[in-house]
C-alpha cells in the first residue's frame, strides 16, 4: 500500500518555492531518510504530509486523504521535530497520559520503559526540559503513538553523542518489532544511514533522487590517477566531484554507469563512495569546495 | 501497520477534557478578577453627596456590577488566548483537525461561561452579605427585592449568556488577531472609532441600540434566543476565518 502520494506537490512563501513540484510514492513499512542541505525544503514537505501546512499547489495524500484537517491522518500520523509546543499545564506523565487517550495505538510500558530509562521526572514540566532531554521526550512521545506513519523532522537535535546514539537504536529495534512507515530527515545521513532503507534526497525543493540505500551504495565510485590519463577517459562520463591531489595526481567521484573493470583497466584506483558523500557531491552548490574561496 | 478509525464526536469529547484539565489557569484568574472586583465593590460603587439646610446626606449604591464586569472582561480576554499559537498548537500534538478544534474550543468556553456566570452571580450575593454585616441596617435606603430560587436561576442563566457573548467575541478578535498581527491596533481603534462615531448619528445610536437589543430584552426566553443566536454566528464566523490556518510555521 501507498502510505504516501505527492504529485506536483509546491509550497509557496513569499514567491519562492520552499517544495516544487515534487512528486514521490512511499510504501508502507519502510524506513526512509530524508536529506537534503539547508534550506533544502525538507521540513516544508514533512509539515505538508503531517496536515499542518497547507500545499500551494500539487497535490499530497496520506492514506489516500488529504491530510491537511483530515482526522484520520491525523490519528495514524504524528511530527516530531524540536518546535512541537506542549501545554505548560501539564507534566510529564500527563503528558503522556494525555498520548494514550488521544492515540489509539499508544504503547503506554513502553513509554513508561522509556520515560525511566532516561531519567524523565514525572513532574517535571516540558518547557523545563533542556533542549536535549526535549528532543529525547519529543521522540520517545512519537514512538510511543505506533503512528502508521511517523515522522522525525531532525530529531536528535540538542542529543548528545550517547543518546543519540540510544535512541536511534530504539528506533530500529521498535521498528522491527512494529513495522510502520517512518520518515526521518537529518542532514548528518552518516548517523542514520545504518537505520534507512531508502533515502529521498532533497534539493532546492525538488526531488533529486529517491533511491534504496543498497543503490545509492552503489551510486558512485571514487577514482584516483595521473591527471592527463583520468582527464581524458573522464570524456562523456558523469563527473560529481573533482579534486586535485598533487599536480599530476587526480580524484574523481564519477557516476558508475560503465563496468568497473574499464577504469581498473586503464589502472585508476577504484574505492567507493559512502551515500552520504554521494548526497553531498549530488547537492554541490558549486565545482570545488570551501577550499576554493580562500584560493 | 494498523491504521486506526476515530470519529470527530470522540475527538472532540477527549479535546474537551483535555481542555478542562490543560486550561485550568483560566479559572484561577476568574477568582482572582472577581475578588478584586468584591473588594472595589464593598465600598459602595457609586458615591453621591449633597449638603443644604442643615442636612448632610450621602448615598451610596451597593451593586453587584463591578464583579459581573470583571467577568465579562475575563471571559474576553480568556477567549482571546486559547486562540493564541501556544493553545492552538497544543492540539496538534495529539489528534485534531481544524474542525474538531474548534468545537472543543467552543465547548470549553460554554462550560467557562457557565462557570463564570454561577460564579459571577454568587460573589454578587457575597457581597450583598457582607455589606449587610459590615454596615448598620439603620442607614439603609433601600434593598432590591426578595430574592427567590428563580431569581437566582434567571441570574444564572443571563449572566452565563452574557458571558457566553464576551467570549464568543473574544474568541472572534483572537482569530482575527491570528490572521494578521495588524489587526491589534486595528480592532481597538474600530472599537473606539465606533463608539464615538455611533453617538453623533442622528436618533438612537448604533451602540444604545445593540445596548437596548440585549439588555433591553425582559423576557427570558427571547434573551436566550437572542444571545445563543448570536453566539453561535458569531463563532461560526471564527471558524470560517481559522478553517485553514496553518501550525507550526
Amino acid at each position: 500500500m501507498n502510505v504516501i502520494e505527492t504529485t506536483g506537490l509546491t509550497k509557496t512563501y513569499r514567491r519562492m518555492n520552499a517544495v516544487d513540484d515534487f512528486t514521490v510514492t512511499i510504501n508502507d513499512n519502510t524506513i526512509t531518510g530524508v536529506i537534503g542541505r539547508n534550506g533544502a525544503g525538507k521540513t516544508t514537505l514533512l509539515k505538508m504530509l503531517a496536515g499542518l501546512i497547507k500545499e500551494t499547489s500539487g497535490d499530497v495524500r496520506v492514506f489516500h486523504e488529504h491530510p491537511f484537517n483530515s482526522l484520520y491522518a491525523s490519528a495514524n500520523s504524528i511530527l516530531i521535530d524540536d518546535q512541537m509546543l506542549f501545554p505548560e499545564a501539564l507534566t510529564l506523565s500527563e503528558l503522556l497520559a494525555q498520548g494514550a487517550r488521544f492515540y489509539p495505538g499508544w504503547d503506554e510500558a513502553f513509554a513508561q520503559q522509556l520515560f525511566d530509562y532516561f531519567s524523565f521526572e514525572p513532574k517535571q514540566i516540558h518547557e523545563h526540559l533542556s533542549k536535549g532531554k526535549k528532543s529525547t521526550f519529543n521522540m520517545i512521545f512519537g514512538l510511543a503513538t505506533r503512528c502508521a506513519l511517523t515522522i522525525f523532522d531532525e530529531p536528535t537535535t540538542g542529543m548528545d553523542a550517547a543518546v543519540r546514539k540510544d535512541m536511534y537504536r530504539v528506533l530500529l529495534k521498535d521498528y522491527l518489532a512494529h513495522p510502520r512507515t517512518i520518515l526521518i530527515s537529518s542532514h548528518h545521513l552518516e548517523e542514520v544511514e545504518h537505520i534507512l532503507e531508502n533515502i529521498l534526497l532533497i534539493d532546492d525543493g525538488t526531488l533529486h533522487l529517491h533511491k534504496s540505500v543498497e543503490e545509492l551504495k552503489e551510486y558512485a565510485v571514487r577514482l584516483t590517477g595521473p591527471t592527463a590519463l583520468l582527464g581524458q577517459w573522464l570524456y562523456n562520463k558523469d563527473v560529481l566531484h573533482k579534486k586535485q591531489h598533487s599536480s599530476d595526481m587526480m580524484e574523481v567521484v564519477v557516476k558508475r554507469d560503465f563496468p568497473l573493470e574499464q577504469a581498473e583497466r586503464m589502472g585508476f584506483h577504484v574505492t567507493p563512495v559512502a551515500p552520504s558523500d554521494v548526497c553531498i557531491y549530488l547537492t554541490a552548490k558549486s565545482e570545488g569546495g570551501i577550499d576554493d574561496v580562500f584560493k | 501497520m494498523s491504521l486506526n478509525k476515530v470519529t470527530t464526536r470522540q475527538i472532540v469529547m477527549k479535546q474537551y477534557q483535555y481542555k478542562l484539565k490543560a486550561y485550568y489557569q483560566v479559572f484561577n484568574s476568574m477568582v482572582i478578577l472577581q475578588v478584586i472586583a468584591l473588594l472595589f465593590s464593598t465600598g459602595g460603587i457609586m458615591f453621591r453627596g449633597g449638603r443644604g439646610f442643615g442636612l448632610d446626606i450621602s448615598l451610596n449604591t451597593y451593586t453587584a456590577d463591578m464583579i459581573i464586569i470583571f467577568t465579562f472582561l475575563w471571559a474576553f480576554i480568556n477567549a482571546i488566548t486559547i486562540t493564541t499559537k501556544a493553545y492552538r498548537e497544543d492540539d496538534f500534538i495529539f489528534v485534531t483537525n481544524r474542525q474538531t478544534q474548534h468545537l472543543s474550543n467552543m465547548l470549553f468556553l460554554i462550560t467557562a461561561s457557565v462557570i463564570g456566570g454561577v460564579t459571577a452571580v454568587l460573589v454578587g450575593y457575597l457581597n450583598d452579605i457582607i455589606f449587610f454585616f459590615t454596615t448598620d441596617p439603620k442607614t439603609f435606603a433601600g434593598y432590591s427585592e426578595l430574592i427567590t430560587p428563580f431569581d437566582v436561576l434567571t441570574g444564572v442563566v443571563a449572566t452565563s449568556l452574557y458571558v457566553l457573548m464576551f467570549c464568543a467575541a473574544g474568541y472572534l478578535v483572537g482569530v482575527i488577531i491570528q490572521l494578521n498581527r495588524i489587526f491589534t491596533v486595528i480592532i481597538p481603534v474600530l472599537i473606539i472609532g465606533f463608539l464615538i462615531v455611533g453617538g453623533q448619528t442622528e436618533g438612537i445610536p448604533v451602540n444604545v441600540r445593540i445596548y437596548l437589543f440585549y439588555v433591553g430584552e425582559t423576557d427570558v426566553l427571547l434573551f436566550m434566543l437572542k444571545s445563543l443566536v448570536t453566539s453561535a454566528l458569531i463563532f461560526a464566523g471564527s471558524f470560517f476565518l481559522l478553517r485553514n490556518k496553518e501550525v507550526r510555521v
